[in-house]
């Protein structure tokens, strides 16, 4: 899996280069800001870039702004958003803009680097990550009562996984059952909540989202 | 009734009313005006008038004889100074000291010639004359003494009527009155010489004399009834104090925006009063415009100067006809008035200014802090949390590295990075809270978006998709989340209401609980900080929380 970084804080960014490269990820190359990531993806064409949201000049969300054009203009890259704190439209903004190959995290996880390897890897095989905090903080949302009051703990478990991006066989791994009681949870959740099922992991993780986000 | 020879009590009662007139107006001016001639003129002017009328004995007989018509001198030098008691222009000094020095030399001549007959009747005042008259060479010296008088009561008449003529109309009406008096008493001795020069027989002279009283008797009452008259005049103008008073009270919208000047103006029924104001500290002035402008001297007889003192500072002054002298008190007190009325107005306006320096500074202490609340947030974003961030990273090697080692240290080095990842969610929730990226990133609606995220009760939000300034958002924000936390902190809501809407040049804020009410802004609940805030802004806020009823809680911001 070929990889760049770009993010300003250098010494973070070695760490983190490092670290990857240990784990048996090729980081083909760096980049202090959107600008310089941009060249590099146009020049080395990696299978996923790795972008910290705020970088210069404006330190607001030029990481965001990078993703698009990348997704424009090489759309089988996988991209990997890096934040220091959770920003639900941010994510949301991207599942809807950039359905395929994306993912966002907290920084933090760089703490749990095998963590972090599976979701360069899931990101660069097309597939979705979204930070369990999101999750979280989204199911923790005042709403009145309503269908997910009516989910039993393992259809809420279910659920959760999902909205983090994971496949009916990562969810039967985390909770130790078969793909197909997976797929029979799964079912279950999109029709207590009246949404329509659907077939792609991508598709499913922003559709569970935005119903999670009452919009 | 009839006296010796033949006088009527008439004749002497308006024989003598003329100088008791003078007496008693002349004691009522210098009671009035101590300072001024005036007072003291009349009075000579009455005494004077006896002079020449009443002689009781030989020797009184010879100085009534000496000073008669010295009344002339004293009624002349009073309608020429009249109303400021000053000579004003050199005419009529020179016409003055003419006469005093005429009538001094007439007087010596008088008193040194005087012989009077053992048979002479005492009571009739025209004997005087008769008995000059019966000598030819006192009677011509008498005559030429009469022209020359005749010649300055003229100039005195031309002076009179010139300044009858040029006097401003504020000044016509104070002094008129006694000018117009001077005038025909000026004419009735003229008329009187006249008459004496053509007499050709005793009879003549005897009907001209007659003719001469009757006329000066009469003119010479005019005077003190002109002084009494333009008193009066000044009086009912005085009423005109009171209304300035009452006018000034009022706020200058209800004037009809009248400024100062046309008040006092008018309370002093003189159109040509200019009102100018002190420059802080010195002796210069400057017009409503700010023009600086020059006070007319103290010798201007055209222009005077009534200084407005607060406190013993100049702070301006009145440009104003001089005539408005003769009225002393009037001036005091409009002029008191209009200091009053200028002190208030630059005390006003400078509460005003500092009012208005305080709601900027404080607006700037707000501003400097929601600054300090971003910096400080960058700080932590840029500085603290990517240190950490990176020590978590490096955590994480040494675990993966110490895996296959000692397991003891594996241990402690993922209870460091457990440590560590708690540390981070906190220092993560506090730059939260101390300023929310969202809000300069996106807008009011976006950051209730996201905070509706984070708040366990369900919140609607109805909030607009304008953008509006830095400082107007972050207050706005303020009331918001701060109106949040209380609901769900101590309010026990259910559901929340966050509305947020521009009419016109308002930013509306709302924010409605349906929990169990009773906020109070003095409890600590953070409704004063609110309100605080709210106010550095210019705005209001109103919280309406009755028991049971829920809480509303509205922020009304200006914004452009």
């Amino acid at each position: 899996m070929r990889v760049i970084l770009a993010d300003d804080a250098a010494l973070f960014r070695e760490a983190l280069a490092s670290a990857l490269v240990s784990a048996g990820i090729d980081v083909v190359g760096q980049a202090a800001d959107a600008g310089a990531a941009l060249d590099l993806v146009r020049s080395l064409e990696p299978d996923v870039a790795v972008l910290d949201v705020r970088m210069p000049p404006t330190r607001t969300t030029e990481g965001l702004e990078a993703a698009g054009e990348i997704r424009a203009s090489h759309p089988s890259i996988g991209l990997l958003i890096l934040s220091q704190d959770v920003e639900t439209r941010h994510v949301l903004r991207l599942l809807r803009d950039t359905p395929r190959g994306v993912g966002y995290l907290l920084k933090d996880r760089v703490g749990n680097l095998a963590e972090f390897v599976d979701a360069i890897e899931r990101v660069g095989r097309g597939g979705s990550v979204v930070d369990p905090e999101v999750v979280s903080t989204l199911l923790g949302r005042g709403r009145a009562p309503g269908p997910l009051d009516d989910l039993t703990p393992r259809e809420r478990q279910v659920l959760e996984l999902m909205a983090e991006g994971r496949s009916n066989a990562a969810i039967g791994d985390r909770l130790g059952l078969t793909e197909r009681t997976v797929e029979g949870n799964v079912r279950i959740v999109f029709s207590k909540l009246q949404l329509e099922p659907s077939a792609e992991d991508h598709r499913r993780v922003l559709a569970v989202l935005t119903y999670l986000r009452g919009d | 009734m009839r006296l010796a020879s033949g006088w009527s009590l008439g004749w002497v009662v308006a024989d003598f009313l003329p100088g008791v007139a003078f007496l008693a107006c002349g004691t009522l001016a210098w009671e009035r005006r101590p300072d001024s001639r005036i007072g003291p003129l009349m009075i000579a002017t009455g005494f004077a008038w006896y002079f020449g009328t009443y002689g009781a004995s030989p020797d009184l007989g010879r100085l009534a004889y000496a000073f008669q018509g010295w009344f002339l001198v004293f009624l002349a030098w009073l309608v020429l100074a009249y109303p400021s008691g000053h000579l004003r222009s050199m005419a009529a000094r020179l016409a003055i000291v003419s006469l005093v020095a005429l009538f001094a030399i007439r007087s010596i001549v008088r008193f040194a010639d005087f012989h009077m007959s053992t048979e002479y009747d005492l009571t009739i005042p025209s004997e005087i004359d008769r008995y000059v008259a019966s000598d030819t060479f006192k009677a011509n010296a008498d005559v030429v003494f009469g022209l020359l008088i005749d010649a300055l009561a003229i100039t005195v008449l031309v002076l009179v009527v010139n300044r009858l003529r040029t006097e401003t109309n504020l000044g016509r009406r104070v002094a008129g009155p006694i000018l117009l008096g001077g005038i025909a008493f000026a004419i009735a001795n003229v008329v009187d010489t006249a008459a004496l020069a053509s007499a050709n027989s005793f009879a003549e002279r005897i009907a001209a004399w007659s003719l001469r009283d009757s006329l000066i008797e009469i003119s010479g009452a005019l005077v003190p009834i002109g002084f009494l008259v333009g008193l009066a005049r000044s009086r009912i103008t005085r009423g005109r104090v009171a209304d300035l008073v009452v006018e000034l009270g009022q706020p200058s919208d209800d004037r009809g925006g009248s400024d100062l000047e046309v008040l006092v103006a008018r309370a002093l029924r003189d159109p040509s009063l200019r009102l100018v104001h002190a420059v802080d500290g010195s002796d210069r002035f400057v017009d409503g415009e700010g023009v600086p402008v020059e006070l007319p001297r103290p010798d201007d007889g055209r222009r005077a100067v009534t200084r407005l003192e607060v406190r013993g500072r100049t702070i301006a002054a009145l440009v104003h006809d001089p005539a408005l002298v003769e009225q002393p008190e009037l001036i005091r007190s409009v002029a008191a008035a209009a200091g009053l009325a200028l002190e208030n107005e630059r005390l006003a306006a400078d509460v005003r200014a500092q009012l208005e320096e305080v709601r900027k500074s404080r607006a700037r202490i707000v501003a400097a802090g929601d600054a300090e609340r971003r910096r400080i947030e960058r700080d932590i974003h840029d500085g603290a949390q990517q240190q950490l961030v990176t020590v978590a990273l490096l955590l994480e090697t040494a675990r993966i590295r110490a895996a296959d080692g000692d397991a003891e240290v594996a241990a402690t080095v993922a209870n460091a990075a457990a440590q560590l990842e708690s540390a981070l969610a906190e220092l993560r929730r506090l730059a939260r809270g101390l300023h929310p990226v969202v809000l300069v990133e996106a807008g009011l609606r976006a950051a209730t978006e996201a905070l509706a995220d984070r708040t366990p009760v369900p919140i609607t939000v109805r909030v607009t998709d304008e953008r509006f300034p830095l400082e107007l958002e972050a207050t706005a924000w303020f009331v918001v989340a701060e109106a949040v936390t209380n609901a769900v902190r101590h309010a026990r809501a259910q559901t929340i209401l966050v509305a947020i809407e521009r009419r016109q040049a308002i930013l509306e804020v709302d924010v409605v609980d349906d929990g169990i009410g009773g906020a109070e802004r003095d409890r600590g609940s953070g409704l004063s900080g609110l309100e605080d805030r709210v106010a550095a802004a210019g705005g209001s806020l109103a919280v309406r929380s009755e028991a049971g009823a829920g809480t509303t809680i509205r922020a009304e911001l200006p914004c452009a």
